[in-house]
């Protein structure tokens, strides 16, 4: 038992999940920062809303504006603010980056502490329990570095992990403390006890959005199911985390709550936060078994010329973005290939030809578009991809294919039926 | 050694994780005697750094709208009532992707301090029983505090207002008029907005004060 324990500690889980937090609440801030950027000086600033006077009067905490009242001491806070939660996007050294992000979202937020809602609250801890995780598994450039670091820090690696997992059930019992808090709170309420309550917010010109807000509190009904839903969803969602179908129905009724605040309640940065946290609801396994699910379905070979330096360069550049790896690149002359997919070889001489797992044969414009849409670096390319596929066929892929060898040197040994054939297999 | 480690760090972590889900638990719950009990413990671990309020709309959400009105006295003459706000709402009722959420909840929470609104859960079960407690009439030293601030702040933002509205440092004193407008109650829900019933305060004159501007 306590060796099972032990190794269950010593493996780091949510891996996945403490990623893509850490991307969440890192472009939150990004936004965040460059959204307010034109009244920076009016919300936070030493001449601002609070000035500098008051805000040292108000202020009982480490708090990095304290430290001058200089504008330009201020702007260059500001500046690096956005610079550090850029560097918590792309995972720069994150067990490092994270600590900085949280001082300054925390001395911003204290600031001017006329301007918080419960988004930036459960931000603030989150990230202060993020410190003691893991993010940088995925979505990260450090990944990359991680293997040098792995040997310094074999050592406290188990630690880690330990600490790391820790972090995160942390964190979840942050949210499910929160659900709890607010649906007994509720659960005490008059409004919320008569099923009216969604009525009065969205007669608030605050929370309403008009010509939507009418057609909600209009209809009794659902002013009735929206407040008891609420107070349902809060009351119980800690428990239905434990059991895997009802965790599943939390993640979809608490998306569709959220995203429902931002949209009719203008909350958007509140709903931001709070679903950056539901990733880490989410196991790793189920991460990975969602990912071969989709590769399963969405996996493409692609075979190309690889007597072509130009046809090998531009797969060498395709693969570069090929992040899912969703596609596969195999030279047309692998032996049997062609005889295992029954494609002719003159036609894969003619045109790149691609296949789905069900069999299915693409070429020319349809694989290069079969491929953009598996990359997401490559999506700004589709529709010019399809643009051209549906004014010139295959005849502007063709019009390169044909010339591909004098690309980068070489004479066009493609002969000239080929160039000319229009025959389409999709 | 490295097993050492992992159950040091099992044990010392496990422990503070252990402490602090226990207490936030007791100290985000509604009043109960235990809460009652250890209320000083409980405050003293979560403040500043893991301080926190869910009550999120609860036990009951807001019912009124609380809108702000500015003049400007020149020196030759007085502006009319002007609402610098409501503009501000449309633009950002019309997309949700402006900064107007967070500007617009520096004249709300303004209005909240000024009036005093006290979000301590205990106050309404301590003024049931002794009624007549300063904090019960919103004359204690916490209350009077606050009610300065909202002042301060409601004049920086009518000085604010006033710079937009007749020129950067044209004003010499600003005045202040909230509006409290409730809309009507379900039973009306096909009513619009302006059926509701609507109160007005009206704040003395103070001096200008310059602000950088919106």
């Amino acid at each position: 038992m306590g060796a099972r324990f032990l190794s269950w500690l010593t493996t780091e889980h949510w891996r996945i999940g403490a990623g893509l937090l850490r991307v969440s609440l890192g472009v939150w801030a990004v936004y965040f920062y460059l959204l307010h950027w034109p009244y920076r000086a009016y919300l936070w600033g030493p001449t601002g809303i609070v000035p500098f006077e008051k805000f040292v009067e108000l202020n009982d905490s480490v708090n990095v504006f304290a430290w001058s009242s200089s504008s330009i001491y201020f702007e260059s806070v500001y500046l690096s603010a956005v610079i550090v939660a850029v560097l918590v996007v792309i995972g720069f050294l994150p067990r490092l980056i994270i600590p900085i992000h949280w001082f300054l979202i925390w001395s911003m937020q204290e600031r001017n502490p006329f301007l918080g809602d419960g988004g930036d609250n459960i931000m603030r801890i989150v990230l202060l329990f993020l410190v003691l995780v893991n993010t940088g598994s995925i979505l990260s450039v450090h990944r990359t570095r991680s293997r040098s670091d792995a040997v310094s820090l074999a050592f406290l690696r188990p630690a880690l992990e330990v600490t790391h997992n820790i972090g995160v059930l942390l964190i979840i019992a942050q949210l499910c403390m929160m659900y709890m808090s607010t649906g007994l709170y509720k659960v005490m309420g008059e409004l919320w006890q008569n099923g009216t309550a969604l009525y009065y917010i969205l007669r608030v010109d605050e929370f309403s959005w008009p010509g939507v807000a009418e057609f909600i509190y209009r209809n009794t009904f659902l002013v009735v199911a929206g407040t008891y839903a609420t107070v349902l969803f809060e009351v119980t969602f800690a428990p239905s985390l434990l059991n895997r179908w009802t965790r599943y129905l939390m993640i979809a009724a608490g998306s569709f709550f959220h995203l429902g605040i931002a949209a009719v309640m203008g909350l958007v940065t509140f709903g931001w936060s709070i679903l950056s946290i539901y990733p880490l609801l989410v196991t790793d396994m189920e991460y990975q078994g969602v990912a071969a699910w989709i590769r399963r379905r969405s996996r493409l070979t692609v075979l190309y010329d690889a007597d072509c330096a130009f046809c090998a360069r531009t797969v060498r550049l395709m693969d570069a973005a090929n992040l899912l790896s969703l596609v596969e690149f195999v030279p047309f002359q692998q032996l049997g290939i062609l005889t295992h997919f029954s494609i002719p070889l003159a036609r894969a001489k003619q045109r790149m030809q691609s296949v789905t797992p069900d069999g299915t044969i693409a070429e020319g414009m349809v694989s290069l578009a079969q491929i953009c849409s598996r990359s997401p670096m490559l999506w700004p390319l589709l529709p010019l991809v399809w643009i051209g596929r549906i004014l010139f066929g295959h005849r502007l892929y063709d019009l390169v294919a044909c010339r591909r060898y004098l690309f980068l040197g070489g004479s066009c040994p493609v002969e000239p039926e080929f160039a000319e054939n229009k025959e389409r297999v999709q | 050694m490295q097993r050492i480690l992992v159950w040091l760090t099992v044990l010392f972590l496990g422990t503070a994780a252990s402490v602090y889900v226990v207490n936030t638990f007791f100290y985000l719950t509604p009043p109960n005697p235990i809460k009652l009990q250890l209320y000083p413990i409980l405050y003293a671990l979560e403040h500043p750094f893991f301080a926190q309020n869910w009550h999120l709309f609860a036990p009951n959400p807001i019912k009124t709208n609380f809108i702000l009105a500015i003049r400007c006295r020149l020196s030759d003459r007085i502006t009319p009532w002007y609402d610098p706000y409501t503009p501000l709402l449309a633009a950002h009722q019309r997309n949700r992707f402006t900064p107007m959420g967070k500007v617009l909840r520096i004249p709300q929470n303004a209005i909240f301090a000024f009036l005093g609104r006290n979000t301590d859960e205990w106050l309404p079960l301590l003024c049931k029983q002794k009624r007549d407690l300063l904090s019960c009439r919103g004359e204690d030293v916490v209350t009077k505090k606050q009610r300065d601030l909202g002042k301060f702040l409601l004049q920086r933002l009518s000085s604010a207002a006033c710079d937009d509205l007749v020129g950067a440092g044209q004003a010499v004193a600003v005045q202040v008029r909230i509006y409290l407008h409730r809309p009507p109650p379900i039973s009306q829900r096909h009513l619009p907005n302006e059926a509701g019933s609507t109160t007005y305060l009206t704040l003395p004159w103070t001096p200008y004060m310059p602000v950088p501007p919106i």
